[in-house]
């Protein structure tokens, strides 16, 4: 009887403390678009994470193939009050949208931290004053060049218009041009950098007009299209003809260099990255792509974004941060961590990361302006009718700030 | 006489030469999705494009296979087109034989607001079909990514244009005869009816294999996914692993093949019979 006793407490114990622990066990979810190594570097940081915080279990979860898709779903997952506990956000998403469903991270985020953060990376996470999100996966566009053919990689327009036609090769003597000086996969982004880097500005004072026909502006396009006559443009990722040697110096993503690499070893092309080539102010802008990450203060409870909060201070701690980046190769945004001796280690053995690194601290934001979206779109609509000679350049831009207003209001 | 003949063979020529041409510029993306899935990762993103590969990377298939669990976004693929083609195909009939072959008040009406209701573009649907569903309890279940589609108003239009085809003495015996509506339906219509109803199932299969973005609202566990999902997870925002995209895109095309091939008579005496060309 007493053994008895014994047995079924220690069955109860068995069979209820598994429950009692998950009952203390705090759940929260990342909606994210990684794949292949990307995923795999958050994977291995969410186990980390779980290891030295057993409360918390992130669940990461997959939402789609491009941005667009996960947009869809943050949005569709918010207006139905089920939004996930971390949302990934690309700068554009949040204005109106997303604003003000995401937690304000001004008081967690420790003042130490947050001026060890590249100020552009601050300022573009925050959003009428507040900080709203936390950088994570934040890229641009860089220079790619093959060592063998580009020795020194240029560091001005002309310079790099100059390079681009004398690299131009007919290789099999067959009249057309099999090898590219340069590459380019045109869009509004292109455009974007070269006007910043002609000092323009995107707006009037009071926000009322859209100055991309300034003459940073055309200068800008101009430019564009003087490359057009001289370089390889297509839709296509540049990651393998760069890799076979076809195309000796392309614009291209910091996301994109796990597949430059992969392509580049597999035909033995040696390469290194440089800042984006610098414009008439002597300064190689580039803009800041992909995401940041936010947490969800409607239809999340409060324990999960106490969990969340602490899962992103972890990846944004120097060892997870120096970590991420060196996994993926999205940008660094750490003063300390670039400062660091285990980043200087790292690129000795990882020469291109210097141009990365060099590119982050020249990465300057789009607007937070609730229609961006819109005029980004005018923007691509002026790039492609210059670039398939329907426009002039000044037409074209013309028309996209003569559109604009009605966005602007 | 001889002239007539040269003529016709003129005719004849020519409308081959159509037909193999359009044929051949149809079966271009296949040939290159199978070509590709044999590729390296350099021949894949190649400029100029490669066609065919220098040998065949058959190492591409288990590769690709192996980096996401596809065996059971295929079972979830075929059970959820088969249920989406098989209940839709039901549900259409019904609808389409009380338009097609019974009276009742307001039945042009009815009609017409549902013809209606194909003006609505698809995605202004998608974040009020997403509440419904989150509310329903719908979310990561196979209900969700069935039962919003066992309706097509598509459907039910060509089933409905076949049915009148229908002599409507056939009803008048059958009635005589004690025939209910229902059992008239099931044993008399649609043995009559097997090209356009394998038509419908065919468009219904179709349409549920190749659903993307609704499988991606409606689902966020690996388990609840479909063979699309899998397919996205081979393209990252700088970059697309095409040559093994292609590989699981040419295993995902398998089953519609074989149910097209199978029944591909019955599609076109279908769009004959029902008069949409």
């Amino acid at each position: 009887m007493k053994l008895a006793r014994i047995l079924g407490l220690l069955c109860a114990t068995i069979i209820f403390t598994p429950a009692s622990i998950a009952q203390g066990v705090t759940e929260i979810t990342i909606w994210h678009i990684f794949t292949g190594g990307h995923a795999e570097a958050l994977d291995s940081a969410i186990a980390r994470f779980q290891a030295a915080n057993p409360d918390v279990r992130v669940v990461p979860v997959h939402q789609g193939a491009a941005w667009g898709d996960l947009r869809t779903k943050l949005l569709a997952a918010t207006a139905a009050g089920t939004p996930p506990t971390i949302g990934l956000f690309k700068t554009g998403w949040v204005p109106g949208a997303f604003e003000d469903v995401l937690l304000p991270l001004d008081e967690v985020i420790p003042p130490a931290l947050k001026g060890d953060i590249l100020p552009t990376f601050v300022a573009d996470s925050t959003f009428n004053g507040v900080l709203r999100t936390v950088p994570l996966a934040r890229s641009a566009d860089v220079l790619f060049y093959n060592t063998a053919l580009v020795p020194e990689p240029p560091r001005a327009w002309d310079e790099m218009l100059t390079m681009a036609r004398a690299l131009n090769t007919d290789r099999d003597g067959d009249g057309s041009i099999d090898r590219w000086g340069v590459g380019i996969r045109p869009g509004p982004e292109q455009f974007a950098f070269l006007f910043l880097q002609a000092g323009g500005e995107w707006f009037n004072p009071d926000e009322t007009a859209f100055l991309v026909d300034s003459p940073a502006g055309i200068k800008a396009m101009e430019h564009l299209l003087a490359l057009r006559e001289a370089a390889l443009f297509q839709t296509g990722f540049f990651s393998g003809p760069f890799g076979a040697g076809d195309v000796a110096m392309y614009w291209g993503s910091t996301a994109g260099i796990p597949f430059v690499a992969e392509a580049a070893a597999a035909h033995g092309t040696p390469w290194n990255v440089a800042p984006i080539p610098a414009g008439p102010l002597g300064r190689g802008y580039s803009i800041l792509m992909s995401a940041s990450a936010g947490i969800f203060q409607v239809g999340t409870t409060e324990a999960a974004q106490e969990a969340a909060t602490r899962f992103l201070l972890f990846l944004l701690s120097p060892e997870e941060h120096l970590q991420w980046i060196t996994q993926t190769g999205y940008l660094p945004y750490r003063q300390s961590v670039i400062d660091s001796p285990e980043w200087q280690a790292f690129l000795q053995e990882n020469p291109f990361m210097a141009g990365v690194t060099e590119q982050a601290t020249l990465a300057l934001a789009y607007p937070h302006h609730v229609e961006w979206d819109s005029l980004r779109r005018l923007l691509s609509e002026a790039v492609d009718a210059v670039l398939h000679g329907q426009l002039a350049p000044v037409e074209a831009l013309h028309r996209a700030a003569t559109e604009a207003p009605g966005y602007l209001e | 006489m001889v002239i007539k003949q040269i003529n016709q063979g003129v005719l004849r020529a020519f409308c081959y030469l159509v037909l193999i041409v359009g044929a051949a510029v149809m079966l271009l993306p296949l040939v290159w999705m199978v070509a590709t899935s044999f590729k390296t990762f350099a021949e894949a993103l190649a400029i100029p494009p490669i066609w065919l590969p220098e040998r065949l990377n058959w190492e591409n298939y288990p590769t690709a296979w192996a980096m996401a669990p596809f065996g059971r976004f295929f079972l979830n693929s075929v059970f959820v087109a088969l249920a989406t083609a098989l209940g839709g195909v039901i549900i259409c009939a019904l609808a389409a034989y009380a338009f097609a072959q019974m009276s009742f008040f307001g039945k042009n009406i009815i009609f017409a607001v549902a013809l209606g209701t194909m003006m609505i573009p698809g995605i202004m649907m998608l974040v009020p079909n997403f509440i419904t569903m989150t509310r329903l309890g719908w979310i990561d279940t196979y209900q969700a990514l069935i039962v919003p589609w066992l309706v097509s108003v598509f459907i039910i239009f060509m089933l409905r244009q076949f049915f009148m085809s229908m002599p409507r003495e056939l009803w008048d015996s059958a009635q005589i005869d004690g025939c209910s509506r229902l059992r008239f339906l099931w044993q008399i219509i649609v043995p009559l009816s097997k090209p356009a109803l394998f038509t419908a199932f065919l468009l219904n299969f179709v349409a549920s294999w190749n659903s993307f973005l609704w499988v991606l609202l409606m689902t966020n566990r690996t388990e609840m996914r479909t063979l699309p999902l899998g397919l996205a997870l081979f393209a990252h925002e700088a970059g697309i692993r095409y040559e093994l995209q292609m590989a699981m895109a040419t295993v995902a095309i398998v089953p519609i093949l074989l149910v097209f091939l199978s029944l591909q008579r019955y599609f076109v005496q279908a769009w004959l019979r029902t008069g949409i060309k």
